[in-house]
C-alpha cells in the first residue's frame, strides 16, 4: 500500500499545478521519445512482427467487409487470382496463368494445382463461382454487391432483385475444377487489379455452408488459402497471423518474410506512440499534432491515401428550398468558391501529408493505360487558388442575386481532426471574398443523411470524401453522371459530362483506351472547371512511422494495403 | 427480508421492460442508420434493411427482440462486428471491464478510508488540509489525465508496468487503468470518510468507549468507522456501477477490449443491438447494486430495517 501511495501521491500533486501540465506532459512524450527509439529489443533473433491497427476488423468474411483494416487481415489470410506487387499492379496468385480472348471480353484462368484451403481441400473454380454468386446474392446484402457490374463482369447487375436477373446468371463459369472463365459486357482495364480485392476472393462453399450462420465469425470458422493463416482473432484486442504452411508458394514466404504478424488494435494515438518507443510496436500511425516532433524520427514516412475530399454543391436537389442552396445554383458562386480556397496552406496545415487536390482525381490513382503517366500529370492541376478572381466572381454573383451569400458547410465531426481543421479553414477563406459561411459540424451517419436522399439532400454545400474502390479514373468518374441518385447529392446534371463519361464507358472508349484517358480528362475539366459542380479540396496522407527492423508495409492508393510481404531485416 | 427482495426483483424486470421499449424508441428517433457508407445505394439500403428485420414496425421488432432475448439471442452487430452474434461480443468484454471496475473500486475505496481516516484524526492540522486538497484534486481531475500520467511516468519513463492492456498477463497490465480509474472513488470516499468519521468521534459513545480505556485502533477500527460506513456505501453503490460498466476513455487509452468503447461506439454508429444490450446491462448492474446497498444497510446497521417483516 505504501508503495502505491508513494506513486499516486507525488502524481495527484503534479496535475494539482493545473491543466497545462497535463497536455506538456502528454506532448513530452513525444517529443522526448524520439531519443530512446526504438529501445527494448530481445536477445533472440526477431521472429514476430507487431504492426498498429488504429480501427479494428469488423468482418473477416470476404462478401461483408468494406473497411481497410478488414481488408488488409483478409488478404493476409486469403488469396485471389492476382494480387498486388509493390508498384500495385497485379500479379498471379492462386492463378497459374490466364488467356484473355481477342476481344478483350472473355478470361479463362488456370488455377494452380498446389493451391488449397488450410483444411487440406484444393481450391477449385467453383470456390470463386460460389464465392461471387455469394456477394451478388440478395440474402447477403453484400455491400460491394454492384462491383461485378463496374468491373463489367456479364449480368453484374442480378444484384438488384429488380433487374429479373438471378445469381447464377453472373458471368463467372466453373470449366473444370482448376479453370475458371469470366465473361465481361466490354473490356475493363481494371479487371485484373479487382481480383487481388478481397470482395472477389474464394469462398470454400462445403465449408461455409457447414458454418452457416458462423461462417467467418471465428478463428475456427474460417479457412486460409493465402501465405498467412489468422491463428487468434479477439475482436477490440489484436488478431494474429502465423505463415501458411499450406501456400502454394510457402517455401518461398518461409524464406523470406516474417513468421509471424500480430495486428494490436490500438485507438489512441498517444499510447500507440509510447508503446512503439518502448519498442512494443514495429509500426505506428501519427495523428497530426504529433508529426513534428517525429518527423526526424527514423522510420518516419508521409504515405499518401487514395482518399479525397472534395466540396459537395446541392447546386440542383434544392428539395427544402434553402436560400444557401438556391445560391449555390449560380455558376459564379460556385466559381468563387473554387478560386476562394488556397489549398495548399490548407493542405499543409493539417500537416499529415495530405496534399491540395488537383482534381478530382487524385494523385498515384491511375495510369495512362499507354504510356503509364499519372492520371493528374496527364490532366493537369485544373483546380487554382486566386483570391482577386474569387472576389471577382463573388461580385458578379452578388450582382446577379441582388444579395450577399450565405452558406451552411455540412462536416463530419467523427471522422478524424483534420476534416474539423479543413472545415474552418474553408469558412475562413471563403469568408474572405464576402462570403458568411456558418459551419454545421454533424457524425458522420448524421451528416449522410441530411445529403443523401433520406432527408432529400437537406443541406446548401458539405466536405465529404470518396475512396477509390479501383486503380481507375471511372471509380470517381461515375459518382456524378446525372443516373447516379446515391452518390450524386448536389443534382449534377450535365449532358456534356455525361456524354463524355458513356463514351469513355460505354461508347468509343471501349475499343480504344486513349479515347478513353481523353474523355475523362476532358469529363474532369467540365466537371471541375467548366462547370464547378463540385470543389475538390484535398487528398489525404497519413503519418507513419515504421521500425527500421522491418521492411515496410506496401501501401496502395487504390485497392488494399499488403501487410503480406514483411521482411525482417 | 425473503418476500422483500422478491418484490424488489419483479419491480425491477418491469423496470428493465420499460427501459428496453424505451431504448427501442430514443433509437428509433436517431437520426442515421447503421449502415453509414457513403457507398451505399439504396438497392442496398433495402436488401440491409430486410436482411436484420430493421423494415419491420417498432413494436414488432421490440416483441421480436424480446422473444429472443429470453432465449438468450440479443440479435447480431450491424456494423461493429458485422453478423457477430452480440452475446459472444459482450461476454468477452464484459469480464475485462468488471476486472478493471472491481480492483479500481478496491483501490479507491482502500486509499479513500486512508485518506479520510487520516484526516479525520488529524482534524484541523495541515495533513488534514493535504488529504482535502488531494480529495479536491481527485474529483475534479478528469480520469484519461491521470491515464496519460501514469502511462508516461510509470509505464513508459520507469518501464514498472505495461503501458497497454495485455492478455497474456491480465491483473498486472490493468492496475494502471484501475488506479487512474480510482481516482475519483478515492477522492469521494476520502470526502465523505472524512466527515462522517469527525462527526462519529465527536459523539457520546465514542467518548464512552474511550473512557473504558479501550485501545485507539480498536476505538476507530471496530466503533468509529463501522458507523462510518452506511454513508460510504451510499455513495459507493452509484461509482460502482459506473466503473464495472467501463470507461470507453480509459479503454480506448489503455487499449482495453471493454464493455464501455463498446456501447460508445454502438451510439455512435446506430448499432441498435449493441446499444440495447450494453444499456440492458447497465440497468441490471444499477438495480442489482442498489439492491445489494439496501441489503447491506441492515448488515451494517442493524436498526436500520428494509421493510417491516425484515
Amino acid at each position: 500500500m505504501k508503495k502505491v501511495l508513494t506513486i499516486l501521491l507525488p502524481l495527484l500533486l503534479t496535475v494539482g499545478c493545473g491543466g497545462s501540465a497535463a497536455t506538456s506532459n502528454a506532448n513530452g512524450a513525444s517529443e522526448s521519445g524520439t531519443a530512446n527509439a526504438p529501445a527494448a529489443t530481445t536477445g533472440d533473433a526477431k521472429t514476430v512482427v507487431t504492426v498498429q491497427a488504429p480501427t479494428p476488423v469488423i468482418s473477416m468474411d470476404t462478401a461483408i467487409a468494406t473497411d481497410g483494416t478488414s481488408f488488409i487481415a483478409q488478404t493476409m489470410c486469403i488469396s485471389g487470382l492476382m494480387e498486388l506487387d509493390e508498384n500495385g499492379l497485379p500479379v498471379e496468385d492462386l492463378a497459374e496463368s490466364y488467356t484473355v480472348s481477342d476481344d478483350g471480353l472473355v478470361y479463362t484462368f488456370k488455377i494452380r494445382d498446389n493451391a488449397n484451403w488450410s483444411n487440406g481441400e484444393p481450391v477449385t473454380a467453383n470456390d470463386f463461382v460460389y464465392a461471387w454468386q455469394r456477394v451478388v446474392n440478395p440474402d447477403t446484402a453484400s455491400d460491394y454487391n454492384w462491383i461485378f457490374e463496374t468491373a463489367n463482369v456479364l449480368n453484374g447487375g442480378c444484384y438488384d432483385p429488380e433487374s429479373g436477373l438471378e445469381p447464377e446468371d453472373l458471368g463467372v463459369v466453373a470449366i473444370d475444377d482448376k479453370t475458371l472463365e469470366v465473361t465481361l459486357v466490354a473490356p475493363s482495364g481494371f479487371f485484373l487489379g479487382l481480383l487481388a480485392f478481397p470482395t472477389f476472393f474464394p469462398v470454400n462453399q462445403k465449408f461455409a455452408e457447414e458454418k452457416g450462420d458462423q461462417f467467418a465469425l471465428s478463428v475456427d470458422n474460417i479457412l486460409a488459402c493465402g501465405p498467412y493463416k489468422l491463428i487468434s482473432w479477439d475482436p477490440g484486442y489484436s488478431f494474429e497471423f502465423e505463415l501458411n504452411e499450406g501456400y502454394w508458394d510457402a517455401s518461398n514466404y518461409a524464406a523470406k518474410y516474417a513468421p509471424k504478424v500480430v495486428f494490436r488494435e490500438i485507438t489512441d494515438t498517444q499510447t500507440a506512440l509510447m508503446e512503439y518507443q518502448s519498442g512494443n510496436l514495429d509500426t505506428v500511425t501519427l495523428s497530426g499534432e504529433q508529426v513534428d516532433a517525429n518527423r526526424d524520427a527514423e522510420g518516419f514516412q508521409n504515405r499518401l491515401a487514395g482518399y479525397l475530399f472534395y466540396l459537395s454543391l446541392n447546386a440542383n436537389n434544392n428539395v427544402h428550398n434553402r436560400a444557401g442552396a438556391a445560391d449555390l445554383a449560380n455558376l459564379n458562386v460556385r466559381k468563387a468558391i473554387s478560386y476562394a480556397i488556397d489549398r495548399e496552406t490548407l493542405a499543409a496545415s493539417l500537416n499529415d501529408g495530405s496534399i491540395a487536390a488537383g482534381g478530382i482525381i487524385p494523385v498515384a490513382l491511375a495510369g495512362n493505360p499507354n504510356t503509364g503517366a499519372d492520371f493528374r500529370d496527364d490532366a493537369g492541376t485544373i483546380t487554382s487558388y486566386d483570391v482577386d478572381k474569387a472576389k471577382e466572381f463573388y461580385q458578379k454573383a452578388v450582382e446577379e442575386l441582388g444579395h450577399e451569400v450565405t452558406l451552411e458547410l455540412l462536416y463530419g465531426t467523427d471522422e478524424g481532426d483534420s476534416i474539423i481543421k479543413a472545415a474552418e479553414q474553408i469558412q475562413f477563406f471563403l469568408e474572405e471574398v464576402g462570403f458568411t459561411i456558418n459551419l454545421n459540424g454533424k457524425p458522420k451517419k448524421e451528416r449522410l443523411d441530411l445529403a443523401g436522399n433520406a432527408n432529400e439532400h437537406d443541406y446548401d454545400f458539405m466536405l465529404t470524401r470518396w475512396g477509390p474502390d479501383y486503380a481507375d479514373p471511372q471509380t470517381y468518374m461515375d459518382l456524378f453522371v446525372s443516373t447516379n441518385t446515391s452518390n450524386n447529392d448536389g443534382g449534377y446534371n450535365s449532358a456534356e459530362y455525361d456524354a463524355l463519361v458513356f463514351d469513355a464507358e460505354s461508347g468509343a472508349g471501349i475499343s480504344d483506351s486513349s479515347v478513353r484517358w481523353k474523355d475523362f480528362i476532358d469529363a474532369e475539366v467540365q466537371l471541375v472547371e467548366t462547370d464547378a459542380a463540385i470543389v475538390p479540396v484535398f487528398q489525404a496522407g497519413g503519418a507513419m512511422i515504421i521500425s527500421p527492423k522491418i521492411s515496410s508495409p506496401e501501401f496502395h492508393s487504390a485497392g488494399v494495403d499488403s501487410y503480406r510481404h514483411i521482411v525482417i531485416k | 427480508m425473503k418476500k422483500y427482495i422478491l418484490k424488489r426483483v419483479l419491480i425491477s424486470i418491469a423496470t428493465l421492460l420499460v427501459i428496453i421499449l424505451i431504448l427501442f424508441i430514443l433509437m428509433d428517433l436517431m437520426p442515421g442508420t447503421p449502415f453509414n457508407d457513403e457507398k451505399l445505394t439504396e438497392v442496398q439500403l433495402a436488401l440491409l434493411y430486410q436482411k436484420y428485420g430493421l423494415d419491420k414496425p417498432l413494436l414488432v421488432r421490440f416483441f421480436l427482440y424480446l422473444k429472443n432475448m429470453i432465449t438468450g439471442d440479443l440479435g447480431v452487430s450491424y456494423a461493429i462486428n458485422k453478423n457477430f452474434p452480440i452475446s459472444e461480443m459482450i461476454k468477452g468484454r464484459l469480464g475485462i471491464s468488471l476486472m478493471v471496475g472491481a480492483m479500481a473500486m478496491i483501490f479507491g475505496t482502500i486509499l479513500g478510508l486512508i485518506l479520510g481516516i487520516v484526516a479525520a484524526l488529524n482534524h484541523n492540522t495541515w495533513i488534514d488540509n493535504l488529504c482535502s486538497v488531494i480529495s479536491v484534486i481527485g474529483v475534479s481531475v478528469p480520469s484519461y489525465v491521470c491515464a496519460l500520467l501514469l502511462c508516461y511516468y510509470v509505464a513508459f519513463k520507469l518501464q514498472l508496468l505495461p503501458i497497454l492492456y495485455n492478455q497474456t498477463a491480465p491483473f498486472k497490465s490493468l492496475i494502471l487503468p484501475a488506479l487512474a480509474l480510482s481516482v475519483s472513488p478515492t477522492a469521494n470516499v476520502a470526502r465523505f470518510t472524512r466527515s462522517e468519521m469527525i462527526d462519529v468521534l465527536n459523539s457520546d459513545y465514542i467518548s464512552l468507549v474511550q473512557s473504558k480505556g479501550i485501545k485507539n485502533y480498536k476505538v476507530i477500527i471496530k466503533h468509529a468507522l463501522r458507523n462510518t460506513m452506511i454513508p460510504i456505501i451510499t455513495v459507493t453503490g452509484p461509482l460502482l456501477v459506473n466503473l464495472l460498466t467501463g470507461s470507453s476513455v480509459i479503454e480506448r487509452i489503455f487499449g482495453i477490449p471493454g464493455i464501455g468503447l463498446l456501447m460508445i461506439s454502438g451510439i455512435q454508429q446506430n448499432d441498435y443491438n449493441v446499444t440495447i444490450a450494453c444499456s440492458f446491462i447497465y440497468s441490471v448492474m444499477y438495480i442489482a447494486v442498489m439492491l445489494v446497498v439496501d441489503i447491506l444497510y441492515g448488515i451494517i446497521d442493524p436498526r436500520i430495517r428494509v421493510s417491516k417483516e425484515g
